[in-house]
């Protein structure tokens, strides 16, 4: 019996059934999970969103639930620093960059839709991100805003939300959801102690220069402005250091906060 | 098909273990036990991940044998492979996304896990399903079982904890322990498999290998 397959036909016949059959298992596993990942993927934003805002999920309602109630998803347009109009944006049609409400926009597959994407000037990009959407949500609770960012670590592209508060100046908090540093020395980044202390530090000087940073381990010095860089992780912290600086600079939120400065006072 | 009545199922369940580990005496799947171990959570998932694919890629691939052609097994072996990886990665991402981002690649790369095609190749091809799932499971046991004591040691003496949960308080913490910091990288696997396999041959003398050279004296 083993010997008669091995014919040119036999073989084809084998292969082209079992590439049939593996190829709609594989679909239908995609298809049939789809719904389950987007949601999965959803409650993970949410959870960390919500955390880095200081809103912990009441027991007994779910996390879409707390996130529906605490906090306002806006769409802003960070060459103007403005909230995007979403009605206009529709009207755009084709063109349109936004095509849902502003819950469903995703700024990493918005960076690659050519009616979104921005290329990040050569001299202004430290944080290694070559393309990014124009526009970019950004999530407000009571007592804080939240801003997404991403940039280059040592291994990886890190992903993270930065919590301001509605001065626009005060840092509230910070939390990175996905990143792939070293675990133990660049992974400490989602350590809570070290997250601790960006608490409180503020964005800007009087004069709206950018002035936070992440210094070497041990080297944090200035109280308002400095943060203390992890042990080990030299490259992870100038990493961390060059996404703060290129997201809350002139080509990031920078208009945008300043305009909450303006709004506060 | 003589040699199927030879083995019994107790013994190709057992075998992978010790006598016939797959990372320690064929030294395959090395290369995702050095990624996957600085902490137990990632490493017990891909134990999990790969038993199941080398189980189920086994017990199909045993199924079909008698029909696959010669001249383009390992193809048809990899399909199969590849179809079962992606599955368990889509599982993964929908029902654990957190730990499905801490795994990130290396899902994806059980596909080149020497163990998944060797256990096709070398068993699949030539005995039962019952007895190629049994061999196939008990092939990604014994990958986990050194994945898992890898892991141990790498996450206790590299982060202080196990499962996540706090065993030697580390000074980023507040406690004592300075944590080695070789033992969270890589590479440090490497040292942690060879001192297991020289514990396993001192133990069972017959898996060393014969001498290639001998070393002559001056």
């Amino acid at each position: 019996m083993a010997n008669n397959v091995n014919t040119v036909g036999k073989t084809f016949a084998v292969v082209t059934a079992l590439c049939l059959v593996c190829s709609i298992f594989v679909a239908g596993a995609a298809v049939a999970l789809h719904p389950v990942q987007a949601r999965a993927k959803a409650t993970d934003m949410q959870k960390n969103i919500l955390e880095v805002a200081g809103i912990s999920v009441d027991s007994g309602s779910s996390v879409a639930d707390s996130f529906k109630k605490n906090i306002k998803t806006q769409i802003i347009d960070l060459s103007t620093g403005k909230p995007v109009d979403l009605a206009a944006e529709k009207a755009l049609g084709k063109k349109a960059c936004v095509t849902g409400d502003a819950d469903s926009f995703d700024f990493k597959s918005a960076a690659k839709n050519p009616n979104c994407t921005y290329e990040v000037k050569a001299e202004n990009d430290v944080a290694g991100i070559r393309l990014r959407s124009k526009y970019m949500p950004v999530y407000t609770s009571k007592d804080s805003v939240i801003l997404p960012f991403y940039g280059q670590g040592l291994w990886s592209t890190m992903y993270g939300y930065l919590a301001v508060a509605p001065d626009g100046n005060t840092v509230k908090g910070i939390i990175y959801y996905d990143q792939g540093e070293t675990a133990g020395l660049g992974g400490e980044v989602t350590n809570p102690k070290w997250r601790a202390k960006w608490d409180g530090r503020k964005v800007y000087a009087d004069d709206g220069t950018m002035k936070l940073k992440v210094t070497k381990y041990g080297k944090a010095q200035d109280k308002d402005f400095d943060v203390d860089g992890i042990s080990g992780a030299t490259l992870t912290s100038r990493g961390v250091d060059n996404q703060i600086k290129y997201w809350l600079g002139s080509d990031g939120y920078q208009k945008y906060l300043a305009s909450l400065k303006e709004g506060s006072k | 098909m003589a040699a199927e009545e030879v083995l019994t199922s107790k013994e190709v369940f057992t075998r992978p273990f010790f006598k016939m580990n797959p990372i320690m005496l064929q030294v395959l799947g090395v290369c995702s036990s050095l990624a996957v171990t600085s902490s137990m959570q990632t490493a017990l998932i891909m134990a999990i991940s790969v038993s199941l694919v080398t189980a189920c890629s086994s017990f199909l691939i045993s199924c079909i044998r008698n029909w696959i052609p010669g001249a383009v097994r390992i193809i048809v072996q990899m399909t199969i492979i590849a179809s079962l990886v992606i599955v368990v990665d889509q599982l993964l991402k929908a029902f654990s996304y957190d730990l499905s981002k801490q795994l990130s690649v290396y899902v994806g790369l059980i596909i080149t896990n020497c163990i998944v095609m060797g256990r096709a190749e070398a068993f699949a091809m030539k005995y039962s399903p019952k007895l190629s799932f049994i061999d196939g499971l008990a092939n990604g046991f014994g990958y986990g079982m050194v994945l898992l004591v890898v892991g141990t040691i790498r996450e206790i003496l590299g982060s202080g904890t196990w499962f996540g949960l706090t065993i030697l308080p580390t000074v980023n913490n507040g406690g004592w322990y300075v944590p080695c910091g070789l033992l969270v990288m890589p590479p440090s696997a490497f040292f942690i498999i060879g001192l297991l396999i020289w514990a396993l041959r001192a133990k069972f003398p017959d898996q060393d290998e014969p001498e290639e050279f001998k070393i002559q004296e001056d």
